[in-house]
């Protein structure tokens, strides 16, 4: 932990929101991305980013000495949201998902193909994967530390799920070139 | 297909329009500004649990024998004339210090008055330094410091408050209201500033769980080591004791400032320690059987301990959580005050008394206690 972290971290622990918000508010949107990446629906990213930040204000008490608070954060949004995708209602996908609209090549095909639906078949942990390494560009080691799993486990999972999508995106170059 | 176009293409994918830029604000402002309160989701399904929770533990008391019944909370207490000093949290501004709101309750009617700005200045000025958590009403000179109640001397003449010069030290300030100047009594790696007894400051130092115990005089700055680094926390100072305990422990610790011994009282289960009223007695909150998990209790009895193995149960946990909930004495009532608005007030007379603020929308958002009766 970083000196200034320890002391914004002192403040939070007293009750301090505005502390809590130097630390942990630049986490929000890169949480808010792998809360979407991995559930594919705003609200129900919204939901997990906020239960997220609701557990890591009320757990500041059991951050220990080494503590970092990225893979920190966004281990617990990764948490909430397997628990999400567990519980779910999964099937419902809604007309409204704010995909960002680029005209580049790889977006059109995207588009032109749903690669995405071919991301929503990935297992969970393939998928949470997948977005902390090439989405969040979390390290390996970062993207282990959130899984909560050894660094070989994750290039383990990377693997799998780029195996798992190489077909699907086989046929999609094929259709559109 | 190469793995370089494999993984272009899966970045495609994965992108997502950035959140709503308000999406931030929203969310740390939705935080309970009392760290321990339970989610509103949660709270539902713990309040059944406790609920059957307490119903066992009151037989299983009663059973022991060892602690009597609680005195029912028949609300006989006077608190008509009594205009209480609060603070809440203003409108929450994404990248603004933390501004807060003080002034007044009156019990009477529910009214809240906003305190002046001059009396208000002390806390804009200290507002933020480590360990602070809190503001509080010091009636002598009529003024709001940034500390918690304790913090403050019994004269209402001197605070103390701790700041970090260089980030790995600290050191534990003492500010005459009086002239006013303020001078460091003791520079440390790591304080935590408990309060007065008299002119006598105590704090406890130490790293992870194995703190010691000090007190510094205030007249003379003279720094004395009452009990070495062990591992066990102190918490609290009461009228004539010092309180610690082991994290999720059955028993306390309590330094007699008199006689400098260590005595440990005991309960038959895990508590945590939440306040002291004036006349020394400790409150605990006795946790369920099955504690601790990984995050705090969520469910237990309030109780009031007069000795070693003597407690009475004077209420349910509910919202009354450890550590976060504010504790005041105030003569022969003790303030508790907690999150959404919830605060409570107790008497031997009465027992435990709850004032029901929460939907009280003329006070400020999350208003809690910072003093005795004005």
């Amino acid at each position: 932990m970083l000196e200034d972290d320890a002391i914004f971290m002192e403040r939070a622990r007293a009750g301090d929101r505005g502390a809590f918000d130097i630390l942990v508010g630049p986490m929000i949107e890169p949480g808010y991305r792998l809360a979407f990446g991995m559930l594919h629906d705003r609200e129900a990213a919204e939901d997990a980013v906020q239960e997220a930040t609701f557990r890591a204000w009320m757990r500041l008490d059991n951050v220990r000495p080494g503590w970092s608070v990225r893979p920190w954060f966004l281990g617990i949004v990764a948490n909430q949201c397997r628990s999400t995708r567990r519980a779910r209602w999964w099937s419902v996908v809604k007309l409204a998902d704010p995909w960002r609209t680029i005209n580049s090549p790889e977006d059109q095909v995207v588009r032109g193909a749903d690669l995405r639906c071919a991301l929503r078949r990935l297992p969970t942990d393939r998928l949470e994967a997948l977005v902390l390494h090439y989405y969040l560009d979390l390290t390996l080691e970062e993207a282990a530390s959130v899984a909560g799993v050894p660094v070989g486990t994750i290039k383990s999972r990377i693997y799998r799920a780029l195996e798992q999508l190489r077909p699907d995106l086989e046929e999609i170059s094929e259709v559109f070139g | 297909m190469n793995d370089e176009l494999l993984i272009r293409r899966v970045k495609a994918a994965l992108d997502v329009a950035p959140a709503e830029p308000a999406f931030r604000a929203r969310v740390i402002s939705s935080l309970p500004l009392d760290r321990r309160q339970p989610s509103p989701q949660r709270l539902a399904w713990a309040g059944v649990v406790a609920a059957a929770l307490l119903l066992a533990m009151v037989a299983g008391l009663m059973y022991l024998g060892s602690v009597r019944p609680s005195p029912r909370s028949q609300s006989t207490i006077s608190v008509a004339d009594c205009k209480l000093p609060v603070y809440g949290q203003a409108p929450y501004q994404a990248g603004q210090q933390t501004i807060y709101v003080e002034g007044f309750l009156d019990l009477s009617d529910g009214s809240f008055t906003r305190a002046s700005a001059a009396s208000t200045t002390q806390v804009d000025h200290l507002l933020g330094f480590p360990g602070s958590g809190g503001i509080s009403y010091d009636r002598t000179f009529d003024v709001w410091l940034p500390v918690p109640s304790s913090w403050i001397a019994p004269d209402g003449m001197t605070y103390a408050y701790l700041s970090s010069p260089q980030n790995s030290t600290t050191d534990l300030h003492v500010r005459d209201l009086r002239t006013p100047s303020d001078r460091v009594l003791v520079h440390s790696k790591a304080i935590r500033l408990l309060g007065w007894v008299g002119r006598r400051l105590y704090y406890a130092s130490g790293e992870g769980y194995n703190w010691g115990l000090w007190s510094v005089d205030l007249s003379t700055g003279q720094d004395r080591q009452l009990d070495s680094p062990s591992p066990k926390e102190w918490w609290l100072v009461g009228p004539d004791a010092v309180w610690g305990s082991r994290w999720y422990s059955s028993s306390l610790s309590r330094y007699d400032v008199a006689t400098g011994t260590i005595t440990f009282w005991n309960l038959d289960r895990m508590m945590d320690i939440i306040g002291v009223g004036s006349d020394g007695h400790p409150f605990v909150l006795r946790l369920p059987e099955g504690a601790p998990d990984s995050s705090m209790p969520t469910e237990g009895v309030l109780m009031l301990m007069t000795a070693s193995n003597q407690a009475v149960a004077i209420g349910s946990k509910d919202e009354l959580m450890p550590l976060r909930t504010i504790v005041i004495a105030d003569g022969d009532r003790t303030w508790f005050s907690s999150s959404g608005q919830r605060m409570w007030v107790y008497s031997p007379d009465t027992g435990l008394v709850f004032l029901d603020q929460t939907s009280n929308t003329s006070l400020p958002n999350g208003a809690v206690i910072a003093g005795g009766c004005v």
